[in-house]
């Protein structure tokens, strides 16, 4: 076997510029598929990181909620998520948890007295300290420079607004922001003069302060006010023009009233986001042990676009490696035949000292193996230094599905097995393609091969 | 009496060019004694070609009885014939066919390989015939850094280093000066001797049909009896 590489890899350098431009063919194609396989992944994992940073990996509602909690939310409140959250943290996984934390989504009506404007809300309590922790999960180690959600002012019983809200509220002025549309009319002279007596001094309220209403799970609305600190901006501009993120107990007084001790999410947050499947199964176990009737709803579940966008990406992939697969096959081809044809009289002579037809075949095979370890290799090395390249180039960019934006990291090699898929995926197409011309070599009569000069 | 290496009876073979049924060889017989130089005349198109391939199992008769070594060819299979050929038959070529990525050493050394003779053993033959040959030296060279007659003396150490029963040489002189040619003739002599190979020759050149123990003549395909040196 050592002598017929030997005799293979000598035969590639007999003609070095076919074999260079067959090795720089499977080169290139190389790059082209390591570097969208490592953009791909870094959209798989950039996405992932996003929502595990915002949403966390587990949800935890009662059950049912997830399905029909849109319409009846106050049939799904857990009064208990306090008993939940330290049975979690006492549990055997919680060395694999990073966050417990609760949540209560609400819905409403929220107006800026000030400048009389007013506009639907989608808002979320929160639990400010336990959020920020949650930003800080890095479970791919990608250091993504992702905008810092302000969740500080959250801890001032204050609260956090999308800037599309903000603006269209009109509070530019008071939240520092560009872009508010110019009342035309000053909203203290659209107070009704019948009721003008009981009208309050517009000019005296806190111009930052908004007033929030809400359908509680039972009876009459509930208003309450909220001083909004600062504001944030989502990539995603439905989220931006509804958000507000307010204390939890603030969210809780607002759907509840005076009993508030209830939500409606419990959000865990992996330290191992491929530990997802185990960790659930565990806690499912814990519930029914503890007889809590509750549904727990993984990231893929409660982000279906997640598994969308990676699959529009993992079929661009696979689409464009296949075409560079048959660029490699057609190219390493026809050197092979071309190498074939120059050397019928060879492959007559070695016939004709004892080699037999499969001899003839495996030196060509070797030496199309030979030229796709070369071209392989080669590409992942360029591949590489690209990719290290674009990484510490500092360029930005923002993930599909409404992630912010961050660094482009392209995930080479931090996705070995990407690397040895798109390196055998080459060499594979490469011994293929020396097959068929190998065939031919072997089989050609030794009288009719030895007539070639 | 001699042994008998090579034995042909009552072959053919015929070849179609389009529809048109060419026979190269009609109804040819022959004996190669072992150990003799056979030289095989005739005119360009006679046959002697074809009985050269039939001789080396490179080719298959249309019909006729071939053995050589005892062995009938017509039972083999291909990988057979490729062992036979590997084990039992030196082909010495009239342009050489020295494999040009391996130098003179490699190219001796080839088809001990084929037979996966141990490396010590290979070696060790291998010296011999490029000391027999007058290659010493020259190891490393490869074939393009060779005169003609250097690479017929290759050629000839590589047809017999695996000491095969017959070597068949198609017209191994033609592309040599006449000196040159002589000397590969003589070497070839020496060979014979040496290890007692037999030798069969295709050939237009008369002046080395004084070495020959047996010429036969080739006329359109056909035998004929005798051939006056």
């Amino acid at each position: 076997m050592t002598n017929s590489i030997k005799i293979a890899f000598r035969n590639t350098l007999r003609n070095k510029r076919r074999t260079l431009l067959s090795v720089l063919a499977i080169a290139i194609g190389g790059v082209a598929s390591l570097l969208l396989g490592a953009f791909v992944s870094s959209i798989y994992y950039g996405i992932q990181t996003g929502i595990s940073k915002d949403s966390g990996h587990l949800h935890i509602h009662k059950n049912g909620f997830f399905k029909y909690g849109i319409a009846k939310v106050g049939q799904y409140d857990m009064a208990n998520y306090l008993d939940i959250i330290q049975e979690i943290k006492n549990s055997d996984t919680k060395d694999e948890i990073s966050v417990v934390t609760p949540t209560l989504s609400i819905a409403g009506i929220v107006s800026n007295s000030y400048r009389g404007t007013s506009q639907t809300f989608m808002g979320i309590g929160l639990v400010a300290d336990d959020q920020k922790k949650m930003q800080e999960w890095d479970g791919f180690g990608l250091n993504l420079k992702i905008q810092d959600i302000p969740f500080d002012v959250i801890n001032d019983k204050k609260g956090l607004m999308g800037k599309g809200l903000a603006i269209n509220l009109g509070m530019c002025e008071e939240l520092g922001l560009d872009g508010c549309l110019k009342s035309e009319k000053n909203s203290t002279q659209e107070v009704d003069p019948e009721i003008s007596s009981f009208a309050i001094d517009i000019s005296s309220l806190d111009k930052s302060v908004v007033d929030i209403m809400v359908a509680p799970a039972q009876g009459a609305p509930n208003i309450s006010s909220l001083a909004i600190a600062k504001v944030w901006q989502s990539r995603q501009k439905t989220v931006d023009d509804r958000f507000i993120a307010m204390p939890l107990e603030v969210a809780q007084s607002l759907f509840y009233g005076s009993d508030y001790k209830k939500v409606n999410t419990v959000t865990v947050q992996l330290k191992d986001v491929q530990k997802t499947g185990q960790i659930k199964q565990n806690l499912q176990k814990l519930f029914e042990i503890k007889g809590w009737n509750l549904e727990i709803i993984t990231l893929s579940e409660f982000a279906p676009q997640f598994k969308k966008v990676l699959s529009m990406f993992g079929f661009i992939f696979i689409f464009v490696s296949l075409i560079i697969a048959v660029i490699v096959l057609f190219t390493v081809s026809n050197t092979m035949t071309m190498s074939v044809m120059e050397r019928y009289k060879e492959i007559g002579t070695l016939r004709s000292m004892g080699l037999r037809r499969w001899g003839v075949k495996k030196y060509f095979i070797i030496e199309g193996a030979i030229i796709g370890v070369f071209g392989a290799t080669l590409g992942v090395t360029i591949a590489y230094i690209i990719a290290t390249t674009i990484n510490n180039s500092g360029l930005t960019w923002s993930p599909p599905s409404g992630s912010d934006e961050q660094l482009l990291i392209l995930q080479l090699t931090q996705n070995p097995m990407l690397i040895i898929t798109v390196w055998v995926l080459l060499v594979t197409a490469s011994v293929i393609s020396s097959f068929l011309p190998a065939k031919k070599a072997s089989n050609m009569p030794i009288i009719d091969a030895l007539r070639y000069n | 009496m001699l042994e008998t290496v090579a034995n042909i009876q009552k072959v053919c073979k015929s070849y179609y060019l389009g529809k048109v049924e060419i026979k190269a060889l009609k109804q040819v017989s022959l004996q190669v004694p072992s150990g003799s130089f056979t030289f095989i005349v005739g005119k360009s198109g006679s046959g002697k070609s074809t009985l050269l391939n039939l001789l080396g199992a490179i080719d298959i008769p249309t019909s006729g009885y071939i053995e050589i070594n005892g062995v009938k060819l017509s039972g083999l299979n291909d990988n057979s014939l490729s062992d036979f050929r590997g084990e039992s038959i030196g082909h010495i070529f009239q342009n050489f066919n020295l494999i040009p990525v391996l130098n003179l050493y490699e190219n001796i050394e080839y088809p001990l390989l084929l037979q996966n003779i141990p490396k010590k053993e290979r070696k060790f033959t291998v010296n011999e015939f490029i000391e027999a040959t007058g290659l010493s030296g020259l190891e490393k060279h490869l074939p393009s850094e060779l005169s003609g007659g250097q690479m017929q003396r290759v050629a000839i150490a590589r047809a017999l280093v695996k000491k095969p029963s017959i070597v068949l040489a198609d017209e191994p002189t033609a592309n040599l000066d006449s000196v040159t040619g002589g000397e590969i003739i003589s070497l070839m002599l020496d060979m014979k001797k040496q290890y007692r190979t037999a030798f069969v020759f295709s050939t237009h050149d008369k002046e080395i049909l004084k070495e020959a123990d047996d010429i036969y003549t080739l006329v359109d395909g056909t035998m004929e009896d005798s051939y006056d040196k």
